[in-house]
């Protein structure tokens, strides 16, 4: 089992059968040490390559940051879900339910929502990370709950 | 929390900014402000060599430096991007967007 510096995260690891399934799970404490904890999670995940770490570390951060500054994530935090398959990888969000990150994430799956723009007046892009996470990702899939909101991401 | 760390140096003719840990949307004002700082003054070159991941945040602070560079008709050039910093600055679509050198030993003169 992997161990993090983070007294907040916990993992879990789950045995796999032969080469069938590899997956992990994490619980990330909202805060700006929810990156760390991401991102450290995914890095020790050894049936990970190094371009497919590269590649969550990318497309979950921004889905993280996005949870962080623009939704109301509880003290609940968010579970992330790694699992491996033949068929390739999967990347799971789920976090108590709310509607400013619903709103962020019905816009994933939208192909005109995500093409990023720049606003003059205000000097800043918009959509970029949504661009990012459909540029890396093959699917993006935000499936909203009465009690819990998920996001699924496959590489 | 991991934080970042942003040095700035002179060489050559370049004011070169590298650039330590994670940039997201928490960390991410300090390289804003240093670039702010000296896109469009300068030719910068912003070594990413060191940067752990990145945010839209952080792409959006290079974009905003780059139009400035390009405006005043100064130079800009990211420096050896770490690969998640490569591939973040790919995933945005418009890599061609943001020139690039292998090495500050590599920026030209």
């Amino acid at each position: 089992m992997p161990s993090f510096s983070q007294p907040s995260a916990r993992c879990f690891d789950v045995a796999c059968d032969g080469a069938a399934l590899e997956r992990s799970r994490i619980h990330v404490s909202p805060g700006p040490d929810a990156f760390d904890t991401y991102d450290g999670f995914v890095r020790s995940l050894g049936f990970l390559a190094n371009s497919e770490a590269c590649a969550l570390i990318v497309a979950g951060d921004e889905i993280i940051d996005n949870l962080l500054t623009h939704g109301e994530v509880s003290e609940a935090g968010v579970t992330v879900l790694v699992r491996k398959r033949a068929s390739g990888l999967t990347l799971a969000f789920f976090v108590d339910s709310h509607r400013e990150f619903s709103e962020f994430a019905s816009c994933l799956e939208r192909v005109e929502a995500s093409l990023p723009r720049f606003d003059e007046r205000e000097r800043r892009w918009h959509g970029l990370g949504l661009s990012m996470c459909r540029n890396v990702a093959k699917t993006i899939r935000y499936r909203p709950g009465l009690y819990v909101d998920r996001v699924f991401l496959t590489f | 929390m991991t934080g970042i760390s942003v040095e700035v140096a002179e060489r050559g003719s370049w004011t070169v900014l590298s650039v330590h840990g994670p940039i997201n949307s928490y960390t991410y004002n300090e390289l804003q402000e240093k670039t702010m700082r000296h896109a469009g003054r300068v030719d910068m070159a912003v070594d990413l060599s060191g940067v752990s991941s990145m945010t839209s945040a952080g792409i959006g602070v290079l974009l905003a430096a780059i139009e400035d560079a390009e405006t005043a008709g100064k130079r800009f050039v990211v420096v050896a991007p770490s690969e998640v910093a490569r591939l973040a600055i790919e995933s945005t679509g418009f890599s061609d967007r943001f020139p690039t050198a292998p090495s500050l030993k590599e920026l030209p003169a």
